[in-house]
């Protein structure tokens, strides 16, 4: 039988979280995405993910999300590792959307209980729940295959091209960095908790309270000391903030990225008919 | 006056934590171009901080700190920063970016320089300490050894001119501080950088620094060449140090057997050398 501690458990999360949070490891790879012109890219996705806020059938979502799995085969990225970084935050989305599922309204297909208290899921409820999370999915996995098929450091010079405020560029690649940072600080507290914890217990209890307490006061004086040293380390190779870090550069085009956005165009054009032809709007 | 061959000068240096404790009281040095200097005492001694004030990351209390001529904080240092190269004593500190790759090139794409200039050097930096092949692998999962050897390839990675290396063998195996030593002596012949090496390592001192600054309670106790500095055995013994075991066996030789070599070795290299003229000296003396 497997024994379990609350510090376990946390650790597990801070490691889940930390394999969801890295995006590298595609982007060395000879994939179809990962040479394209990270403008035209940032283009191409961000129409993407507009197509998918504008329609409200499950098919036209399914034929988007099918498509973005197809761009994830091509670009030679693991199925199974990009379906676990793009699943955490929509699976959050399916909790929030849950009342839905009981109060849109529309024909009853499950009911439970009396006619003093009785609760159904409508289709309307399921329909409704399903392509709100699917929405959030294929907005997820989009952003995930974006900044997995490209580096972060091209990343943040293609957002400053495009005149993205400096500041903001600079919060994302600062943050970026400090996440990491952060991360192994709470990983390293835990794992030291965790190798003088005899008593393996499942239930949070007091002791494991203060524990949390005391690791949280501590991983803030920690991450600041540790930022003001990462801080130093950045000045001393020139880092001067506010984007002004982040060196400018031409980024060149030719037709195999035009034919990327066009693809991609295509595909939005055609997930907007599928919609428009759900609701008889054709 | 400054001579044209300084590298870094600090005069009357001074510098105190927040809390009003100070780390430095008064320091003065000068290190010239092309030479090695160890920045040697205990632990909480101050060194650390006077490599960041050195460098010209800290700013302090009081004093000048001057590097190739100009005072540190100027509107005129900010344009030479990438002429001095820091490595931190703990790599973590160092390495913050998500690929060794883009942490290695994060200095030459902070100057501005060409995107083909960045990758030649960014190249070079990692070949230069033996990492060809890591571009891709993330900082943190590195082992210590191949950590620190990442933060020099980083320094590196902008051509300065003069280093400074705040403990650099620090929690390395011995294995892994003879091939740090073994770098940094390439790095020279290579590139030719003036060192500046922070240590309470004293045995590897003698390998990387000829010239030493004794520091001790934020205050330079003794300057001068290592072998002047290491055969004063009770001044080290006041800053809580010991001479070079090599140095140390030498010492306990000529009390206890009458053994006295010509120069105080403080290699083992040297040791054997001076055993093997001690051996064909003629018997009786």
């Amino acid at each position: 039988m497997r024994h379990y501690t609350f510090e376990g458990s946390l650790r597990k999360l801070v490691e889940a979280f930390e394999r969801i949070a890295t995006l590298e490891g595609p982007q060395g790879a000879s994939g179809l995405l990962q040479g394209f012109n990270p403008l035209l890219k940032i283009a191409a996705f961000g129409s993407f993910i507009l197509s998918a806020l504008a329609v409200n059938a499950l098919l036209p979502l399914l034929f988007m999300a099918t498509s973005l799995v197809c761009m994830v085969v091509a670009t030679r990225m693991d199925v199974r590792e990009f379906v676990y970084r793009s699943t955490f935050i929509p699976a959050f989305a399916l909790i929030v959307s849950l009342p839905i599922l009981f109060t849109a309204g529309g024909t009853e297909i499950l009911g439970i209980g009396g006619a003093a208290f009785h609760i159904s899921i409508s289709d309307q409820g399921l329909s409704r729940t399903l392509v709100f999370t699917s929405r959030v999915w294929v907005c997820v996995a989009t952003i995930v295959l974006l900044t997995s098929t490209t580096d972060f450091m091209t990343l943040t010079r293609a957002l400053k091209k495009i005149k993205v405020p400096g500041f903001f560029v600079s919060i994302i690649f600062t943050t970026y960095r400090y996440v990491f940072l952060t991360l192994h600080e709470v990983y390293s507290l835990l794992l030291a908790k965790e190798s003088r914890t005899f008593k393996r217990k499942r239930t949070l209890n007091a002791g494991t309270l203060r524990f949390l307490g005391n690791t949280f006061a501590s991983l803030f004086v920690r991450a600041y000391e540790r930022s003001e040293r990462v801080y130093l380390a950045m000045v001393a190779r020139g880092y001067a903030g506010m984007g002004e870090g982040i060196a400018d550069a031409g980024f060149r085009y030719d037709l195999t990225d035009v034919a990327l956005v066009a693809l991609v165009v295509a595909l939005d054009i055609t997930a907007v008919l599928l919609n428009a032809a759900h609701f008889g709007w054709m | 006056m400054r001579t044209l061959d300084e590298v870094i000068e600090m005069h009357g240096v001074h510098h105190n934590y927040p809390n009003g404790r100070a780390t430095l009281r008064g320091v003065s040095l000068k290190v010239h171009t092309g030479e090695r200097v160890a920045i040697v005492g205990p632990n909480g001694a101050g060194k650390s901080t006077l490599i960041m004030v050195a460098s010209g990351l800290i700013k302090p209390s009081k004093g000048k700190v001057r590097i190739f001529g100009v005072e540190t904080f100027s509107e005129g240092f900010r344009r030479m920063r990438h002429r001095v190269g820091v490595v931190f004593q703990d790599p973590d500190d160092q390495l913050f970016c998500p690929t060794v790759w883009e942490d290695v090139i994060f200095g030459p794409r902070n100057v501005g320089l060409p995107e083909e200039e960045v990758s030649r050097r960014g190249k070079a930096a990692l070949a230069d300490v033996g990492l060809t092949g890591y571009e891709q692998r993330e900082p943190y999962r590195l082992s210590v050894g191949e950590k620190k050897k990442a933060a020099i390839a980083a320094a590196l990675a902008l051509e300065p001119e003069v280093m400074l290396l705040d403990e650099p063998t620090a929690n390395l195996e011995p294995a892994a501080k003879r091939e740090l030593i073994g770098l940094l002596e390439k790095l020279r012949a290579l590139r030719n950088i003036t060192t500046i090496v922070s240590a309470h390592d004293v045995d590897i001192v003698p390998y990387i620094a000829d010239r030493v600054y004794l520091l001790n309670d934020g205050q330079v106790l003794a300057e001068g060449s290592t072998a002047e500095v290491f055969s004063n055995f009770k001044l080290l013994e006041s800053c809580r140090l010991e001479a070079p075991t090599v140095a140390r066996l030498f010492k306990m030789l000529g009390e206890q057997v009458g053994v006295e070599p010509d120069s105080m070795p403080m290699t083992l290299e040297d040791g054997i050398k001076e055993l093997k003229s001690l051996q064909s000296r003629p018997t009786g003396r």
